[in-house]
């Protein structure tokens, strides 16, 4: 995970050590300046609790192998631990080191999974120093049993030959000779077995042990299965001697108690296995995962969801020390800000259901009470989403103490830090927004306000000055004060130095009390260079602290004696109701609009809006994929002048369209080219294009036109005044980044103002769907018409189907008896009957060279009707019209072509026929 | 197999446990620093009658109760004092190691750990 | 501004509306500002002008001269916007003239011809260097602008 470099990767169980030790960092440095505070009073059980920061620091540094910080880390714990043991006094040098070391910790904390590596022997360097002067010696510690040296004992002793293991020089072509039986024992209970190289100049002398100490504290952690002392000894050439040692010790331990270096100690060659590859080299350097990763890779590991352990027997407490007793849950922050929107969505709507149950279902007594148990609900939910985000203000004010201290440090002054109210909680983004403007006034304090203590003691004061910051709730804001007892301002200076900056004009300085004098501070332009100090910071006046202050819509006060101190109060609203909104913007005035109501946004185009807008119900509709939705101008709605600008033209004229569509101009631009109706057309052919912005309601939508559209903003819902609550096109008011107030807009408001009747425009939907549908059913009927004649103009037909046959004839073939005629046909007499015999019409001239006799069906003898001439067979869907004026046996007319054709009922004129027939029949 | 482990730091923990399940073993009850580890002790017996665990891996470094506090209640307890005992410690102080080790434990786990290490330590302290 | 007045002394702070002079004592006053945008709110009462952003707060702005009956008037950067304390809102005048100091006690009759419109809104009429002014009670401005009035603006 880690390359030689020391630089780190991450992976998903690292966010979790890297979240750790950022928190131990965060608890680190108040105790370090408590500790300060305290000197040599300090309690044991704040020391303890940094030991542990540092030490788990170490810790988790060491588990994602980012060298640099344990190394630090390692070095800081090292002066904890003698202070701990009461070998070094705080003082305010040590803890400068301290603070120094912590800093850069902070700032490798930082740096972890980039590529950045950064440099730390200043601080190292100073830790160490402290170590080095610290004055008393280290004492020795650990039993002083003169135990004598183990020796193998000489009876029927079965020796086993072993050999250390490596390359090291001390062992090199060493064997050494063990009991057999006591080798055997430790390797049964998985002992290590080292070859330890100790010498007497370095590892007994200088640390002013001697021989027997050290075998004392090799018997206390493990076995000596064989020692050279004696031999050693004996000899003094030898600058050492040898021991072989089991023990249950790693290689670090065992070099860290015996306080002998590693490289004077290896493993021998029988070793149970797998030991050896991960002793040798020490500290494991790869984490395995073991088993699937629980986390998504962080980008920035400031927090994620910890699992929930899930064992039953586990009572986990997530607490990271013990000075936090409130059972907590680390949770992403963007979940937390799409809460937040919800909620503030949630809000709204509710608000929005409020008004209209109000207005319409007041006096149903069960719907109110079901109105005022969501009202309860949605306030709760949304209150508890707002402290969830909600901080205390100490976790801001907090970092001051180190703050004051550094400055105070800096300048030799005394200052004293004082707060009060550390639990009160506010919202993380304006605690976010407040860092800056708290940063320049406690800056301010200790610079311009608290004197140096030799002036403090001039005056009568304590050498030491205070700053005091307290914090509280009231009346849906929180209040901060920030209060110092030095200096205070002069009104006089502040005058003067407004004066000069030309910030203020003679005559109006008599006007003016102290209290305003005070205020001119807060007037941009009012810092000057002379008070630009590197603590100050460049440029930044009052005039940026209050600016940043209004920003979140707080107030700010000073009020100041001189010579007694200064204060200066802030107070900030609590709620911040953020919804996402679209800007829209209709002639002057834009409006936003909540985007939780939006579906969809539409441009029209000029010239094409005829085509998409037409009228149902009284209503304009947008013709939209195969919807009709209805649509309102918010012009109209709002009652808004709008200018339009002519083409061509210089001036505005004001738009008097109230639909866009309107019907004056039913035809398309290009068509109004002539002089003539432009002069007469009082709006000029103007085609502004618009856009519809397509509104949620329910289940129902209707679109809104606008003039033009923005961004989607984050907007800050301010609630209407008293005087226009009221109104139902609004739902609140809000500041957009330009300082310009706009409305934002209440779409349910806007749709029962515009009095839209959803219903009204669905039935007239309705209705024209089934017309349609209707006329398709008919028209579906295509029927095969023959169409014939006995005179122009007068045209009869009948259904293709429903005759038999055509034949021509001579009128000369024509029989004529009694009234009756008759022609031969395939050796049959054929009755013919006159078209005019059942139908006005003109008869047919049998002077003609050829008639048509017309065979119907489903006649029972062999009967034809005449007509002069066949015209034509048509297909037609054409509906038939029937009227008075049609005969009975005329099923109805209809236009073909140019003609006005009879179509006769063949099933009467059968029966017509057959009625004729039989009688003439009778009549015989 | 029941093993306790104790370490105030839940990211350790929570690695334990992983290496632990990845070894097989899956019966791991947890505690945020010795005292706790005790009361965990304490209240098993209580119910069981027998030893309440069979191995108890712990960190040195705790507030309220160290491991070394641990260690030296555990060994002083009649029936506990069977339990093996492994200390995870970044602690390198001779002092405590020696005490440690008087005390008796089966292994000492250097922390960074990973999960052949665990495996190794497990070993030596005659559970594997 | 918050000087406290002594025994029997008010001050008042004076300014013109239209021909008018008039004034409205500082105690009732939270600052006054110059001229600020105003968004108007379409649908509002008449006598709400609009909204303005006064570093980062949203207040209401009258035209009192709609309130007390006088001829419509327009705006420009002389005018000024004197805000009320305790309520987000405030009146917009033409000119803003001095301080006065008078006695509480002194009133002055009222003229014969003056507007009921004026009547309803006034503590009482001071003559001052000979010109009559009319002192505003803020109290009734607030009362009755900001008593809801939904009723009377109907269904918008």
């Amino acid at each position: 995970m880690s390359d030689d470099s020391g630089h780190v990767s991450l992976d998903a169980m690292s966010s979790e050590f890297i979240a750790e030790i950022k928190d131990d960092l965060a608890s680190l440095e108040p105790d370090l300046l408590a500790m300060e505070e305290k000197g040599a009073d300090v309690d044991d059980d704040l020391i303890n609790h940094a030991f542990r920061s540092i030490h788990s620091i170490k810790g988790g540094a060491g588990f994602i192998d980012f060298k640099v910080l344990s190394d630090l880390s390692h070095v800081m714990e090292n002066v904890l631990m003698q202070v701990r043991e009461k070998k070094l006094v705080i003082n305010s040098s040590i803890v400068d080191a301290l603070l120094s070391g912590f800093d850069k910790m902070k700032l490798m904390a930082d740096l972890i999974g980039t590529d950045k590596t950064c440099d730390y022997e200043k601080e190292k360097a100073a830790l160490e120093q402290v170590l080095l002067d610290k004055d008393t010696d280290i004492k020795k510690t650990g039993t002083k049993k003169k135990a004598p040296v183990a020796e193998p004992s000489e009876e029927k002793i079965e020796y086993e030959p072993v050999n250390p293991v490596g390359e090291s020089l001390y062992f090199k072509g060493q064997t050494f000779l063990l009991d057999k039986k006591r080798l055997e024992n430790a390797l049964d209970s998985q002992k290590f077995i080292y070859a330890v190289f100790i010498r007497f100049k370095t590892d007994l002398d200088l640390r002013k042990k001697n021989a027997d100490a050290m075998i004392d504290d090799i018997k206390s952690i493990g076995d000596i299965l064989y020692s050279s002392l004696t031999d050693a000894q004996q000899t003094q050439e030898k600058d050492g001697f040898y021991c072989v040692i089991s023990t249950i010790l790693d290689l670090p331990l065992l070099s860290q108690v015996l306080e002998i270096h590693v490289s004077q100690m290896t493993l021998v060659d029988k070793q149970f296995t797998d030991c050896e590859t991960i002793l040798l080299k020490g500290a494991a350097s790869k984490l395995v995962s073991g088993g699937r990763q629980l986390l998504p890779r962080a980008k920035e590991p400031t927090t994620f969801i910890a699992p929930y352990e899930s064992s039953e027997n586990s009572p986990v407490q997530s607490a990271t020390g013990a000075f936090q007793t409130a059972q907590t849950l680390r949770i992403n922050v963007d979940l937390i800000s799409k809460l937040m929107n919800r909620a503030g969505e949630l809000v709204l709507s509710r608000n929005q259901l409020r008004s209209f149950m109000e207005s319409t279902v007041k006096d149903n007594t069960r719907a109110v009470h079901m109105m005022q148990s969501l009202d309860m609900v949605t306030t709760d939910i949304q209150e508890a989403i707002m402290r969830m985000r909600m901080q205390p203000v100490i976790d801001l004010l907090g970092k001051y103490k180190r703050v004051v201290r550094d400055i105070a440090r800096r300048m030799s002054k005394k200052v004293d830090f004082v707060l009060e109210g550390a639990d009160v909680e506010v919202d993380r983004n304006v605690l976010e927004k407040l860092a800056n403007p708290v940063t320049h006034l406690i800056r301010n304090c200790i610079d311009h306000g608290i004197e140096t203590p030799k002036e403090r003691l001039r005056m009568g004061k304590l050498e030491t000055g205070t700053i005091r910051i307290k914090a509280f709730h009231q009346g849906g804001h929180v209040h901060i004060i920030i209060s110092d007892d030095g200096a205070g301002i002069d009104p006089q200076l502040v005058l003067s130095k407004a004066f000069e900056n030309g910030l203020i004009a003679e005559d109006q300085i008599d006007k003016l009390t102290d209290k305003q004098k005070v205020d001119l501070i807060f007037l941009p332009g009012f810092s000057t260079s002379q008070e630009i100090t590197d603590i100050s910071g460049r440029g930044v006046g009052m005039d940026v602290v209050k600016t940043n202050i209004s920003r979140l819509r707080g107030v700010i006060e000073i009020d100041s004696v001189q010579g007694q101190g200064t204060t200066v109060h802030l107070i900030i609203p609590l709620t911040l109701a953020i919804v996402p909104s679209l800007i829209v913007r209709t002639g002057e005035s834009k409006f936003a609009i909540p985007q939780a109501n939006i579906k969809e946004a539409i441009y029209l185009e000029p010239g094409k809006i005829h085509e998409q807008v037409g009228n149902v119900a009284g209503y304009e509709v947008l013709r939209l994929r195969e919807q009709l939705i209805p649509i309102l101008r918010l012009r109209n709605i709002l009652g808004l002048k709008t200018y339009v600008q002519p083409p061509g033209k210089e001036e505005s004229l004001e738009e008097k369209r109230k639909a866009i569509a309107d019907r004056r101009q039913a035809s398309p631009p290009e068509q109004q080219t002539d002089q003539r109706s432009q002069k007469n057309d009082r709006r000029e052919n103007v085609w502004d294009p618009t856009y519809v912005i397509l509104l949620k309601l329910g289940a129902n939508v209707f679109g809104l036109c606008v003039d033009e559209i923005y961004d989607i903003e984050e907007v800050v819902v301010e609630p209407l005044n008293e005087c226009i609550r009221h109104l139902k096109c609004f739902a609140g008011a809000t500041i957009l980044g330009d300082g310009d107030v706009i409305m934002i807009l209440d779409v349910p408001g806007i749709a029962s103002v515009a009095d839209l009747k959803f219903d009204s425009i669905k039935q007239a939907r309705l209705k024209q769907d089934q017309k349609e549908l209707k006329k398709a059913e008919k028209k579906g009927e295509v029927k095969d018409l023959i169409i014939f004649c006995n005179a122009d103009k007068e045209y009869f037909a009948l259904e293709l189907k429903s005759v038999s046959r055509l034949e021509p004839i001579r009128p000369g073939d024509i029989h004529f008896t009694d009234k009756l005629k008759y022609v031969e046909y395939n050796r049959q007499a054929v009755l013919l009957f006159s078209l005019e015999e059942f139908v006005p019409a003109v008869p047919c001239d049998l002077s003609a060279d050829q008639v048509f006799a017309i065979f119907p069906k489903n006649i029972s003898s062999k009967v034809g009707v005449l007509a002069s001439r066949i015209i034509d067979t048509i297909q037609t869907d054409e509906d038939l019209s029937k009227d008075a004026a049609c005969s009975e046996l005329v099923l109805g007319k209809l236009f073909v072509k140019d003609m006005m054709v009879q179509v006769l009922d063949q099933k009467k004129l059968a029966k017509a026929i057959e009625q004729k027939t039989v009688a003439k029949k009778e009549r015989r | 197999m029941k093993i306790l482990i104790v370490d105030d730091k839940a990211s350790i923990r929570s690695a334990m446990k992983k290496i632990l399940a990845g070894l097989g073993f899956s019966d791991i009850t947890q505690a945020v620093d010795g005292q706790q580890a005790w009361d965990t002790l304490e209240d098993g017996f209580k119910k069981t009658d027998q030893l309440p665990f069979d191995l108890i891996i712990s960190d040195m470094e705790m507030p309220k109760m160290s491991g070394l506090e641990l260690l030296r209640a555990v060994r002083g307890h009649d029936v506990f004092k069977a339990i093996p005992f492994i200390m995870a410690t970044t602690v390198t102080a001779r002092e405590i190691i020696i005490q440690t080790m008087c005390l008796g434990v089966q292994a000492y786990i250097i922390k960074p750990f990973n999960s052949a290490v665990v495996e190794l330590k497990l070993k030596q302290a005659g559970i594997l | 501004m918050d000087l406290s007045n002594t025994t029997n002394m008010s001050r008042y702070v004076t300014f013109k509306l239209a021909d008018n002079m008039a004034g409205i004592n500082i105690l009732d006053i939270r600052e006054i500002v110059p001229y600020i945008k105003i968004t108007p709110v379409a649908k509002s009462p008449e006598f709400v002008l609009g909204l303005i952003n006064l570093r980062g707060q949203i207040l209401v702005v009258f035209d009192i001269g709609v309130l007390l009956g006088l001829e419509k008037r327009t705006f420009n950067k002389d005018s000024h916007i004197i805000l009320f304390k305790h309520k987000d809102v405030g009146f917009i005048v033409d000119r803003i003239g001095d301080v006065i100091t008078m006695d509480k006690e002194v009133s002055d009759d009222i003229p014969a011809n003056i507007d009921s419109g004026i009547k309803e809104y006034m503590e009482k009429i001071i003559n001052f260097s000979g010109d009559i002014l009319v002192i505003l009670d803020a109290g009734k401005i607030l009362s009755k602008t900001l008593s809801g009035q939904p009723s009377a603006q109907g269904e918008l």
